[in-house]
């Protein structure tokens, strides 16, 4: 009997050091060594990682066949700082909004970009914003108001922010953003509080924080990563909220009866980085190079709606696409952009308008 | 584990006079190990941890100033309080009755309803905290229903708010309250409640005179153990809560990811651990009975599976804790006064119950029954849920589902992010088992077998990473993997999870070495084996079945560990808690139903793994 036991747990000894060996053969890691060396994209989450897969990291990995690892996640200026700072940088690629850009260039995070590999007619075609000595941009996007259709037919809905924190003239449950990466709905509760689209800043934080106060008893939930947003929409979890315009643009796409209104967007702009110390620059500038040509960047706005860098671009993006982007001209003229140097600026105590917007909405938020 | 302690002491003390007390000394060598791992990677980075809060070596409690004088914060930490005070409460007022009649309950169908606590305890916690998030949302499985039966006009809620918290929390820790509670009722002598009766108490008096005062060891330990948890609790708040129902793990988490603020974050997780293993001195007497009493819990988890109804260990405990607790005054003068109401009627009724009483089914029996059979349907049957969401053909989640297709499954499948991380979870899970299984076994034999000092300072070493919140442990080793370059590498994840695992594996290892006789030990010693030879063809033999309930612990423990691998994981590695984790909060696809809908059939499987090392054990050990 006792060999029996003996039996038992050398089986499932055996069973379980089968399983190492398995995985050992076809772990992940596996795959290096090839010639042309790996480069590591961070790419996002949800929609506009799949579309950064299928429009960047694909068709490069074909061109060039550098192996692309890419990591499905979100670069933010704290961990763009844990990793540079603790010397433990595993990403070569990754885009950040402008918001954490200027930041990140003044704390010296980023490698210089090596403009000398493009080519002047595609070079020439990216905007200036986008053509930064330590980053160049990777996309538009906005924040934009969207609604249910059934619950807000056209005539029925909001169209300004003040519209919309009036909770009882447009009963719903609601969603805006957290402010937990400094990008609140603030200057959303500045226009809804009666503050002209061009004075918004310097920003008035308190009265910003004091507007918020009115509309967070209506607030369901306050989302934090993109895809969050758009999911609380898919799910009907919300019928109105402010979220970015491309994800709700999906929607749109498979079929879901959903509108967004371009009056009072907030546009603003991605880039894309590397940060100090990346295990493989070269291969970094060459993805960087690529993902802005005109072709791709196309691709990239036929599977989400955002408008390029590369003005270029637009050859390849069908008209109705076009229409949906928020650069484009009828769209961008309803807008304004957000001011990411006022976030940049040093606040009082040394610290920027952004660390204490953080620090602020986190106190706002045990209130 | 008072009780092994004890006995071991008692045995050492008995040895003294024995001829082989020489070969006895060195086995307190095998603790080393463990002791060696856990204060390279647990206890250094722990004092480091307050080093830093304290921005040595320049010294300035600027952190903690930051920390009490924000008004914010503290509110967090008086919400942590509060919402881990209600959520032990709960836990209680649900999990007392439920314990009764588990503990009434006999044979298959006691096995049957242990079970029922079990699988939860066994099912990821990231699961059924999904579980909830699918059954609470507005337009999830409760509100829908609700809807439909023209109860409410507009969706309740459930989700986002304090509400959610609760009832996700309370329900992952509600088989900690039950097991400790069901550990000591089932070792009270029945005997003595019919005395009571025939004596002339009713029902109620017999009660609380009686079975109440007995059964309070098993409160306080379900208690403390309850709420000592809940205080560090991270996942399930941030899932089911609203923007106001931070709590202080939350916190710890948020200085980091978004401030980068080292030195303040490390001084909010000091007073996160200083409120848990202080907090507990205020309760309990003796230092280090915390771990103890969470330790009991986890051994009584896996005897109930392994070896049920054994209830030698319990009853000696709770005679120990009860000489204690019996004393308690205020409870007492509380049992009094309810006495007096309920005397004059009792006097009218008892003749009546007393014979219903002793044949153990009185009036309450029913009603009682009810509420248990509620209490286990709450238990067991929300993680379930997600099984007909996975097998959705929407595109979303929606209940009820559009159609029916196993598409999320083939997603899974389809996808090489989760199978490689499915894949990495099971490597370090294996790993992290194998590890942990020797460090654990070696040292829980040391523990009991060889003469030591200071035992109980190393057994609360050893044990203690079970209630140190894991976001401590997490921003602990942080910076020590940093240095060691060990972020992100499968053997810093194995480190990570083996500080947990060890604990398991040696609480479960040294109730099983405590059981067995040791005259067989001794017999094997003076026929001239030594202690290797003894281990090796005596003691390991009838202590298999407590090594393998071990390993599978230390197995769950690393496959589901989510918070620790937060921190530890670097940029692109990822375990499939991790990825769940990422996934739920960045799209809710049913994806995420498929892969719990398979995970909740892993507790099934353990129960089988569980259930053969028994057998085997039986057969060895035909007690």
């Amino acid at each position: 009997m006792r060999r029996h036991a003996g039996t038992v747990t050398a089986l499932v000894g055996m069973a379980l050091l089968g399983l190492l060996a398995v995985g050992l053969l076809v772990a992940p890691e596996g795959a290096v060594g090839q010639d042309k060396g790996k480069v590591v994209v961070q790419i996002g989450g949800g929609d506009w990682a799949d579309a950064n897969f299928e429009a960047y990291v694909a068709p490069f990995e074909k061109e060039t066949g550098i192996k692309v690892v890419a990591v499905r996640d979100w670069m933010s200026i704290a961990k763009l700082k844990l990793m540079v700072e603790s010397k433990k940088v595993e990403l070569d690629v990754a885009d950040i909004p402008r918001l954490h850009y200027l930041s990140a260039v003044k704390a010296n995070y980023l490698e210089k970009i090596d403009y000398s590999i493009y080519k002047k007619t595609e070079l020439g075609k990216i905007d200036e914003l986008s053509k930064q000595a330590y980053g160049v941009g990777a996309a538009y996007f906005s924040y934009v108001m969207a609604f249910d259709n059934e619950k807000f037919p056209p005539g029925k809905r909001p169209t300004t922010w003040a519209e919309f924190w009036d909770a009882k003239k447009f009963p719903g449950p609601r969603t805006l953003r957290a402010g937990v990466y400094g990008t609140g709905a603030y200057e959303e509760a500045l226009l809804a509080d009666g503050v002209p689209m061009d004075k918004l800043y310097p920003m008035d934080v308190d009265r910003a924080f004091k507007s918020l106060d009115k509309i967070r008893p209506s607030v369901t939930t306050w989302w934090k990563e993109g895809a969050e947003g758009q999911q609380l929409f898919a799910d009907k979890v919300v019928t109105i909220g402010d979220v970015f315009n491309g994800r709700i643009g999906n929607l749109q796409k498979k079929g879901m009866p959903l509108d967004i209104e371009w009056n009072q967007g907030k546009l603003q702009l991605d880039y894309w980085v590397i940060p100090k110390g990346a295990p493989n620059p070269q291969n970094a500038q060459k993805f960087i190079e690529f993902a802005t040509r005109a072709n791709r960047q196309g691709a990239f706005s036929e599977l989400i709606p955002y408008g390029p860098t590369n003005a270029a671009a637009f050859e390849y993006i069908k008209p109705e696409t076009a229409k949906q982007l928020p650069t484009y001209p009828a769209n961008l003229k309803k807008q304004f952009q957000r001011n990411e140097d006022w976030y940049a600026e040093a606040g009082p105590g040394g610290k920027s308008n952004l660390e204490l917007i953080i620090e602020r909405w986190n106190r706002w938020t045990v209130q | 584990m008072d009780g092994p302690v004890v006995t071991a002491t008692l045995d050492a003390r008995r040895g003294r006079r024995h001829l082989v007390v020489a070969r006895w000394r060195t086995v307190g060598v095998l603790v080393l190990p463990a002791v060696m791992f856990l204060l390279v990677f647990y206890a250094f980075p722990l004092v480091r941890l307050l080093l830093v809060s304290v921005e040595a070596p320049r010294w300035s409690v600027a952190h903690y100033r930051d920390f009490f004088t924000e008004p914010a914060y503290v509110r967090i930490l008086a919400r942590t309080f509060r919402v881990s005070l209600t959520v032990t409460l709960c836990c209680l007022i649900l999990g007392y009755p439920t314990a009764y009649v588990l503990s009434r309950a006999s044979g298959s169908r006691r096995r049957f309803l242990l079970l029922l606590v079990i699988v939860p305890y066994l099912t990821s916690f990231l699961v059924r905290t999904y579980a909830w998030m699918v059954l609470l949302g507005p337009k999830g499985v409760i509100n829908s229903l609700l809807l439909k039966a023209g109860l409410i006009e507009t969706p309740l809620p459930l989700l986002y708010s304090a509400i959610g918290v609760h009832v996700g929390m309370v329900h992952v820790l509600l088989p900690l309250m039950i097991l400790p509670l069901y550990s000591v009722m089932v070792g009270i002598d029945r005997a003595l409640l019919r005395a009571a009766q025939t004596l002339g108490a009713g029902p109620v008096r017999t009660f609380i005179r009686v079975f109440l005062p007995l059964s309070l060891p098993g409160v306080r330990s379900g208690c403390v153990l309850v709420f000592l948890i809940a205080l560090g609790f991270y996942i399930t708040p941030a899932m089911l809560g609203g923007l106001r129902d931070s709590m202080i793990a939350m916190l710890i988490e948020s200085q980091i990811t978004q401030l980068v603020n080292w030195g303040f974050a490390a001084a909010a997780a000091v007073v996160l651990l200083a409120v848990t293993l202080g907090g507990f001195s205020v309760i309990g007497r003796v230092s280090g009975m915390t771990v103890l009493v969470a330790s009991d819990t986890v051994g009584q988890a896996a005897s109930a599976v392994t070896w049920d109804g054994k209830a030698g260990g319990p009853r000696s405990r709770g005679e120990q804790w009860m000489a204690r607790m019996t004393r308690v005054a205020p409870i007492a003068s509380l049992a009094r006064r309810l006495d007096a109401m309920v005397s004059a009627g009792r006097r009218r009724r008892w003749e009546h119950q007393v014979g219903c009483e002793i044949r153990g089914d009185g009036h309450g029996g029913l009603a009682l029954d009810v509420y248990a059979s509620a209490v286990f349907f709450f238990l067991i049957l929300p993680t379930f849920v997600v099984v007909p969401l996975s097998l959705s053909a929407g595109d979303f989640l929606a209940f009820p589902p559009p159609g029916w297709s196993l598409k999320w499954y083939a997603s899974y499948f389809g996808q090489p992010p989760w199978l490689h991380a499915t894949l990495l979870s099971l490597q370090v899970a294996v790993v992290t088992m194998l590890v942990s299984t020797v460090l654990g076994t070696l040292a829980a034999y040391g523990i009991l077998r060889g003469r030591l000092s200071r035992r109980t300072l190393l057994v609360s070493l050893i044990i203690s990473p079970i209630i140190v919140p894991p976001i401590v442990i997490g921003v602990a080793i942080y910076g020590l993997l940093a240095q060691w370059d060990l972020i992100g590498r499968f053997l810093g994840l194995v480190v990570g999870h083996t500080i947990g695992s060890i604990a398991y594996v040696v609480v479960i290892v040294s109730a099983t070495l405590a059981g067995f006789d040791r005259s067989l030990e001794r017999a094997a010693m003076s026929l001239g084996a030594g202690p290797l030879l003894t281990f090796r063809r005596v003691t390991f033999p009838l202590i298999r079945a407590g090594v393998i309930s071990g390993a599978v612990f230390a197995f769950i423990h690393s496959f589901d560990e989510v918070v620790i691998t937060m921190f530890i994981s670097g940029v692109h590695v990822q375990t499939l808690p991790l990825k769940m984790w990422e996934d739920i909060r960045n799209q809710i696809d049913p994806t995420i139903a498929a892969v719990s809908s398979m995970l909740i059939m892993l507790p099934v499987g353990w129960l089988i793994v569980l259930e053969v090392a028994r057998g085997a054990r039986a057969r060895i050990d035909p007690r």
